[in-house]
């Protein structure tokens, strides 16, 4: 849930996004604001939130929401993680499973199940919990959405509301994941270390 | 005191709605909350039950997780008013996003917002062919490319984002990839967690109007 500050040397970009970066610092006061406040947390502002910034409220408004929903969580990270980088594997959101990638690992997510990830159901690595996460995740990009086997296979793992939050992240990740592959916002190079997230 | 506003109007839809008594057609996946404990929650529903003589079903799944809920308001709040584009053109693309996506809770409430703002009833029955009908303009047919686009894996392809491009600025833009990414979440959400529709919402009276930006409707929660 790492959308809007990481913890990095600095960025170089391959391309840029398809709509440049917003010039700073910000005109919006309320996003000048933010933006200074998470490079004081020692954190840098993201590309994302660089290029959504051109929209300040709705920078504004997506970045409390990305916060809030990572805080009012109550599922296990670790769960919640392996679904969040699956539905951005399946989305194709590269940008984003690239960010969510440390978090995943710091919350214990091992590298052999993210290596394992692209064909869980034929792999060994995954217990019958993370594979009714897996499965549920899958079943959600489809057009019809989960079958009722698949979403009664969460619930007996999951209280109604653990689901109800793991649906909404995974939404959330797939509104991400359409957002930057759209604006192609471009993977920061020195995203991939332990810093970045500051643990799980 | 801190004030919560809830401006009811199309973002707004995207997880709340204005209801008449709910007929399901589906049971809902989680239990639909009636009788909240939490104070927020319970304050919240008494608005709507006050205001709309019903609680959204959207509103009641999220009553599940009191400190999910409160979350939700706030991003439909804050989002549903961020946008500065025009309207009509948003409702359009939301409309085609829903439709893809086939999330029918996110469809069937943004569809008297979309009419509101001046999108015909020909136009909606003519969306699903869009490309062979006469009906949208250049900027229209713009703006349903970029939303197709969207929901290819590989994102919009850059002679559709270029044509896009001609159109709008780079804020609209954002505005536009982020409400119909928005939209493909509630679309996500609702289908998954089979919330039901109301058997009755969005009566001319409570979603008529096309200005989210300036509510027209204003509950306080809190």
């Amino acid at each position: 849930m790492v959308l809007l500050g990481y913890a990095t040397v600095p960025a170089q970009r391959q391309d840029g996004p398809r709509i440049p970066y917003v010039s700073e610092p910000p005109d919006d006061p309320a996003l000048a604001k933010n933006f200074s406040d998470i490079r004081a947390a020692g954190l840098r502002v993201s590309n994302m939130f660089r290029v959504t910034a051109n929209s300040p409220q709705m920078g504004l408004a997506m970045g409390a929401f990305a916060r809030s929903i990572a805080a009012a969580a109550k599922v296990p990270r670790k769960y919640l993680e392996m679904s969040l980088i699956r539905t951005a594997q399946i989305e194709g959101g590269q940008y984003v499973y690239a960010h969510n990638l440390p978090a995943a690992k710091s919350c214990g997510v091992s590298q052999a199940q993210i290596d394992a990830l692209p064909h869980w159901r034929s792999s060994k690595m995954f217990d019958e919990k993370d594979r009714a996460v897996l499965a549920y995740a899958d079943a959600m990009t489809h057009n019809a959405g989960p079958d009722e086997g698949t979403f009664q296979t969460l619930l007996s793992f999951f209280t109604p509301q653990e689901v109800l939050q793991i649906t909404m992240a995974n939404a959330f990740y797939t509104m991400e994941a359409r957002y930057g592959t759209a604006m192609r916002i471009p993977i920061e190079k020195e995203l991939d270390t332990e810093k970045v997230t500051g643990g799980c | 005191m801190r004030r919560t506003i809830l401006s009811i109007g199309s973002l707004l839809f995207l997880i709340g709605a204005v209801c008449l008594p709910a007929q399901k057609q589906e049971p809902s996946r989680v239990p639909l909350v009636s009788d909240p404990q939490d104070p927020y929650v319970a304050k919240e529903y008494k608005v709507y039950r006050e205001r709309f003589g019903q609680i959204p079903t959207t509103v009641a799944v999220a009553a599940n997780a009191p400190a999910f809920a409160k979350v939700m308001d706030d991003f439909r709040n804050e989002f549903g008013a961020a946008a500065r584009m025009d309207r009509a053109i948003l409702e359009l693309s939301i409309l085609r996003i829903t439709q893809l996506e086939g999330g029918e809770y996110s469809y069937v409430h943004s569809l008297p917002v979309a009419k509101g703002c001046g999108i015909t009833q020909t136009q909606i029955d003519a969306l699903p062919r869009w490309r062979e009908s006469a009906l949208f303009n250049a900027k229209q047919r713009a703006v349903l490319a970029y939303a197709d686009g969207m929901m290819e894996k590989a994102g919009p392809d850059d002679a559709t984002f270029k044509t896009l491009s001609s159109f709008f600025q780079p804020s609209e833009i954002v505005e536009l990839t982020l409400t119909n990414g928005a939209f493909a979440m509630s679309s996500l959400y609702t289908k998954a967690l089979r919330v039901p529709l109301e058997k009755s919402w969005g009566t001319g009276a409570l979603t008529g109007g096309c200005e989210v930006s300036v509510p027209y409707h204003q509950i306080q929660f809190e």
